[in-house]
């Protein structure tokens, strides 16, 4: 088979870059504040990506267990970490990460795990080449989601807590009065990866498999590996999703079925 | 079947303690104090809304160890300012249609069920949140200044359906504001302070 890749050099790169330097002209022309920020995101992007390419190149050479389990772990933590941090009002204390931390880490390990035993299946199983790209892209949904999902519920028990005593003082159980907000908690987390799977392929070609077909892949084959990550994906997310929204519930409300707000932290500074 | 006796036991809430008070069926408890002594907080713990310390008995029934929806059956608390989850009137009753002589009693529509709750007054809302918990048919009510949204009619047309209530055994925990009020209803007057309950002498 001739090589059909195309091979990128550092200069194509920088091409690709012009066009934010040329919204850079209009942003300072029209005071729109936006060529910094922009700029400067750009540039982490190169800097994190080149680091990764590193990383990523010797852990491939290397094949450690001990290495790629370390990476997982960061992964992991960071991830914890990340989601936290775009939850408005999370749970008080260690809580606050190890909810969301702990549902991302068993929704996210289980799927990666069930792949490489399956479907995947590469020799060693924890082959870095596979199990760390797969893992990031699994992050990078569950991340977003798990944080909708635990900010809708703690925001909307703030809001209706009100209702929701109406509820508890009729003799109403904790569940039954927390009803409509779990759902709705469920539904916004999902409804990003909801919409993915409806417009893919239509208006909107996935970036792992444009990648593929860019370095040579047949489209079938490219399409065929798509689908499999955005099922995987969709199902870690979908876990994930659940364990993290019953389980801030769960802490919401203790053995008295109180609705326990004073659990939740403070208004970010 | 008889109407078991409340018994506040030590209880401490976040504003002070320790409580202890213990009334009768049939009884009209009223609770004055000064804003912010809590009050709320000590019907709160009543109705076991908030963590609190000490024992409250309903017959030989405890608190701690009752189911708590079962237990805020027993010992129904309104607030103040109630809550609405759903879009009608009717929508927060079990059986709306068996309610045309209360709604008659207090002075409202008997086709309110179908409103919606965005469109009653704020008297509205608690007149009908207070028949919300009576048609529970608890042995005890917590009330929470339940005439506070009311203009001088519609509070006596309140305390006298209220009164009826306790005529037929009910006992009631009426936090009020006004003197008048309860000297109207009250069989004991307490004064409430951060360090207890206290019995005022005349009721």
């Amino acid at each position: 088979m001739p090589d059909q890749t195309m091979h990128l050099s550092y200069g194509d790169l920088a091409l690709a870059g012009l066009l934010l330097l040329l919204h850079a002209g209009l942003s300072i022309r029209f005071q729109l504040k936006l060529a910094r920020p922009l700029l400067i995101a750009a540039v982490r992007m190169v800097v994190q990506l080149s680091l990764l390419a590193v990383v990523l190149q010797w852990l491939f050479d290397t094949e450690s267990p001990l290495a790629t389990a370390l990476t997982v772990l960061v992964m992991l933590g960071f991830a914890a970490w990340e989601t936290w941090r775009r939850i408005a009002r999370p749970l008080a204390g260690r809580n606050g990460y190890l909810v969301p931390g702990g549902a991302i880490a068993i929704a996210g390990l289980t799927t990666l795990g069930y792949a490489l035993i399956t479907q995947l299946s590469p020799k060693p199983w924890y082959a870095p080449r596979y199990a760390v790209p797969i893992l990031g892209m699994i992050l990078g949904s569950v991340m977003n989601a798990v944080a909708l999902g635990i900010d809708n519920l703690t925001q909307n028990a703030l809001r209706e807590r009100v209702n929701i005593e109406a509820q508890l003082v009729l003799g109403r159980r904790f569940e039954e009065a927390m009803r409509t907000h779990l759902q709705r908690a469920m539904r916004t987390a999902l409804l990003p990866t909801l919409n993915l799977m409806a417009a893919t392929g239509l208006v909107m070609i996935p970036g792992m498999m444009t990648g593929q077909i860019l370095t040579g892949t047949s489209p079938h084959e490219a399409i065929k590996y798509q689908m499999m990550i955005i099922l995987l994906v969709a199902g870690a997310t979908a876990l994930a999703v659940f364990l993290a929204v019953m389980g801030t519930l769960r802490l919401l409300t203790d053995d008295r079925e109180r609705l326990r707000l004073d659990r939740l932290a403070g208004e970010r500074k | 079947m008889p109407v078991p006796i409340l018994r506040c036991d030590q209880t401490y809430t976040a504003a002070g303690g320790p409580f202890s008070f213990t009334a009768s069926p049939g009884e009209c408890l009223t609770i004055m104090g000064p804003s912010g002594v809590g009050k709320s907080l000590l019907l709160r713990a009543l109705a076991d809304l908030d963590p609190h310390r000490g024992e409250v008995f309903l017959g030989d029934v405890r608190q701690s160890t009752c189911p708590p929806h079962d237990w805020r059956r027993q010992v129904a608390y309104v607030p103040a300012a109630a809550g609405w989850w759903a879009e009608s009137v009717a929508e927060h009753f079990a059986a709306f249609a068996d309610l045309t002589a209360d709604l008659a009693a207090l002075g409202l529509p008997a086709d309110c069920g179908a409103w919606p709750v965005s469109r009653l007054s704020s008297g509205e809302r608690q007149r009908l949140s207070l028949l919300r918990a009576v048609a529970l048919h608890s042995p005890v009510l917590l009330l929470d200044e339940p005439t506070a949204n009311l203009d001088a009619a519609s509070s006596l047309a309140v305390e006298n359906w209220l009164l009826a209530r306790k005529a037929a055994g009910v006992t009631l925990i009426w936090v009020t504001h006004d003197p008048a009020q309860a000297q109207r209803v009250a069989d004991r007057l307490f004064v409430l302070g951060h360090d207890g309950v206290h019995e005022a002498r005349d009721a």
